[in-house]
């Protein structure tokens, strides 16, 4: 993650073209350098960085688009299409349960994890995608998703936070990485009363591959999930912070 | 409309190590004197080029702003009270409830550090979850300031003490300075903060004092902007837009010989239109809290149609607007709430760039005077089309998927759709029936499956257990 993100910024603030300006990417946008020292670039190549600004653009609606339309499945069970969204050798990673390696495991998760495919009745298990903050590598290739979801469901209510990453190929944006932690679990009498502290790798079969990225506890404990975007403003990288 | 390879991608130089060279090109040729004219961009002019740009920088401009205001929402949720303050200009204003004013970054710092409880980093057993909702924004025609107006859904809590609901709409400002998106007045109207026990439909109409522990201590630079209304009380926060049907039309883009030129043009055509849409999706939602139903039915098509759950569908502008009358009385009123959050957008503009469809997710919050409150979600599959060059919908269909009851939640007390009005039917019956929760019925999707672009399966309505033999 350090190597992409030094790489993203280098290409920024060695730019002197708006490479790329989503905010989380480009804290210093370039706008007005095109304007004025980049004008000696030739016609062509100043055309194309503007073309290479609405690619990356419609990179970025178009991750939103995949990381929506998993919410959408979750919401419905559709366990086959969800994974369908992940790259070959895509992972997953859901609250404190490890790491899921390939789309095959992805699905043997949820089938086996989560129960049957597609809604049963008088279940509720919506996983709602809010919040994108999405930053798209300068070359289109890869892309990081920072993005919250709110479960509501019958057994009571989860607040997710996610660091994802996708991977164009041919063209078409996949899942390369689901990492949600969890941070908080609650029952239908709300998080004052009842919470439920985090899954580990062992709470319900299957086993995962991987150990969990990282072991932490949930609401009412603390957790810092690590932004994978310097401050929009500052430009300042994430700096780990200790839970109190 | 599923999503193809872009033939574009082949076109530009790959990579890092490729852009910073282009940089340095681009740095030599900085002294080189006047751009010349080359190769097979020769029918593209130095004008055309700005054209396009002013038009890349505004799309540019509405992300960053929706990530500026994001990477609020995100900072604040874990404490780091400084990164969140480093979001706004130095003389950025702040404005939160009935708090008053706060005026610079510094003083924005100390309130916010105060709030988040005085370290970094959320004190143990603290909740202060504030989703970021349902964005609508403006970039200003100079490309320096805009505006935005946002949807807060809180958390909140103290493990062991407290669990609350807060739902309140930002109007907010960003500016851009040397070339940097900041946050240039925030002010977030609260329309209430309540207990979990109740909810909101229950809360107290009684005048109260709702001065923050932070805004008692560390009083603010200036009172109130505007006095305070919360719910049972309706309030109309002012919007920083007129309805987009008295928006200024779209502009056609520019035309052009050059065939690269003409192609970005579409891409930005279509990426402005997606953004239009997200906004006029999003305004429906905050006339619909409100019961603005005229408001609301100047944003459909002349001969739209509007189909909420299993209600039938109406057709027309008029009969659209008579309609929404069933969800209660037209304007602002004392003790109802029609909350429609508007989220999870997925746009798809067709290829003539005339028409579009989407899919969006709801929350509602609902409240009637003398009630209990009601959760709703459901699932919007809209279409829109160009009207006098602007984007309306010209069908909605909300399939409601779940109703319940405040108290008894979704396992104990899901409610049933209401049908058809016989006071005021509809032009024709629903286009599908189907159940919602304790029923599992799928909405269909309008686009293919974004991998595999193969259709996505949607089984209808099964037959349930009123239907089904025993």
């Amino acid at each position: 993650m350090n190597t992409y993100r030094r790489t993203t910024f280098l290409a920024v603030v060695m730019s002197g073209l708006a490479v790329s300006a989503l905010a989380a990417d480009a804290p210093r946008d370039s706008g007005s350098a095109a304007g004025s020292s980049g004008e000696a670039s030739s016609v062509a190549e100043r055309l194309a960085a503007l073309g290479r600004r609405l690619e990356r653009l419609d990179d970025a609606r178009k991750v939103e688009i995949v990381q929506r339309t998993y919410g959408y499945f979750v919401d419905k069970g559709m366990w086959t299409e969800v994974s369908d969204l992940f790259a070959e050798n895509g992972t997953y990673e859901i609250g404190g349960r490890g790491v899921f390696v390939g789309r095959k495991r992805v699905l043997e998760y949820l089938q086996v994890g989560l129960g049957p495919e597609r809604p049963v009745e008088g279940r509720l298990i919506n996983h709602m995608q809010f919040q994108p903050i999405v930053t798209v590598s300068p070359d289109g290739t890869t892309a990081k998703l920072r993005m919250k979801a709110l479960v509501m469901s019958s057994g009571g209510w989860g607040d997710v936070i996610y660091e994802n990453s996708y991977v164009k190929e041919n063209g078409i944006w996949k899942i390369a990485s689901i990492r949600a932690p969890f941070v908080m679990y609650s029952g239908n009498d709300g998080w004052a009363k009842t919470t439920t502290p985090n899954t580990r790798p062992e709470s319900f079969p299957p086993p995962p591959d991987r150990m969990p990225t990282e072991v932490y506890l949930t609401y009412p404990n603390f957790y810092i999930v690590p932004f994978h975007y310097p401050n929009p403003v500052t430009g300042k990288p994430y700096e780990p912070v200790k839970a109190p | 409309m599923g999503i193809t390879a872009s033939p574009l991608t082949q076109w530009w130089p790959r990579g890092a190590a490729s852009t910073a060279m282009l940089a340095g090109l681009a740095g030599i040729a900085l002294f080189a004197g006047a751009p010349r004219v080359v190769g097979a961009a020769a029918s593209v002019s130095n004008s055309d080029l700005s054209r396009l740009e002013t038009e890349v920088e505004r799309l540019e401009a509405a992300r960053a702003v929706k990530h500026l205001q994001r990477a609020y929402g995100f900072y604040m949720d874990r404490g780091l009270w400084r990164d969140a303050a480093d979001l706004f200009a130095p003389d950025a204003t702040f404005e939160v409830g009935a708090d008053g004013v706060y005026v610079g970054r510094d003083r924005i710092a100390e309130y916010l550090r105060r709030a988040g409880g005085g370290g970094t980093g959320l004190p143990w057993g603290i909740l202060a979850d504030h989703y970021q909702l349902q964005p609508v924004v403006h970039v200003s025609a100079d490309g320096r300031t805009a505006k935005a107006r946002w949807r807060d859904f809180g958390l909140l809590g103290e493990y062991g003490k407290s669990a609350s609901w807060e739902e309140g709409i930002f109007e907010n400002e960003y500016v851009k300075r040397d070339g940097v998106w900041m946050i240039q007045s925030l002010h977030l109207y609260v329309s209430f903060i309540v207990p979990y026990e109740k909810g909101w439909a229950r809360a107290s109409s009684a005048p109260a004092d709702n001065r923050s522990r932070v805004a008692r201590e560390f009083p603010p630079d200036r009172p109130p902007s505007a006095p305070e209304k919360r719910f049972p009380e309706s309030q109309i926060v002012p919007f920083h837009y007129p309805n987009p049907a008295q928006a200024a039309p779209l502009k056609e883009p520019p035309r052009t010989a050059n065939a690269e030129l003409a192609r970005y043009w579409k891409l930005a055509q279509r990426l402005q239109s997606e953004d239009e849409i997200e906004n006029l999706q999003g305004i429906y939602g905050y006339y619909f809290d409100k019961n603005l139903w005229s408001e609301v039915a100047a944003l459909f098509t002349a001969g739209a149609t509007f189909e909420y759950g299993q209600r039938g569908v109406y057709v027309g502008r008029a009969h659209i607007e008579q309609a929404l009358k069933l969800f209660g009385p037209p304007g602002p009123q004392r003790g109802w709430l029609n909350n429609a959050f508007q989220l999870q957008p997925v746009i798809h503009v067709s290829d003539d760039g005339r028409t579009a469809k989407g899919r969006w997710e709801s929350i509602m919050q609902l409240a009637r005077p003398n009630s209990g409150g009601q959760w709703g979600l459901g699932v919007y599959e809209n279409e829109y089309a160009l009207e006098g060059g602007r984007w309306k919908i010209s069908k909605l269909h909300f399939y409601v998927t779940a109703l319940a009851d405040y108290d008894l939640m979704w396992s104990k007390g899901p409610q049933s759709l209401e049908g058809p009005s016989a006071i005021l039917p509809p032009d024709r019956p629903p286009t599908e029936i189907y159940r919602s929760l304790p029923g599992v019925y799928i909405p269909p999707f309008h686009y293919r499956h974004p991998v595999t672009g193969k259709p996505i399966v949607t089984d209808p309505q099964p037959a349930d257990s009123i239907l089904r033999p025993r």
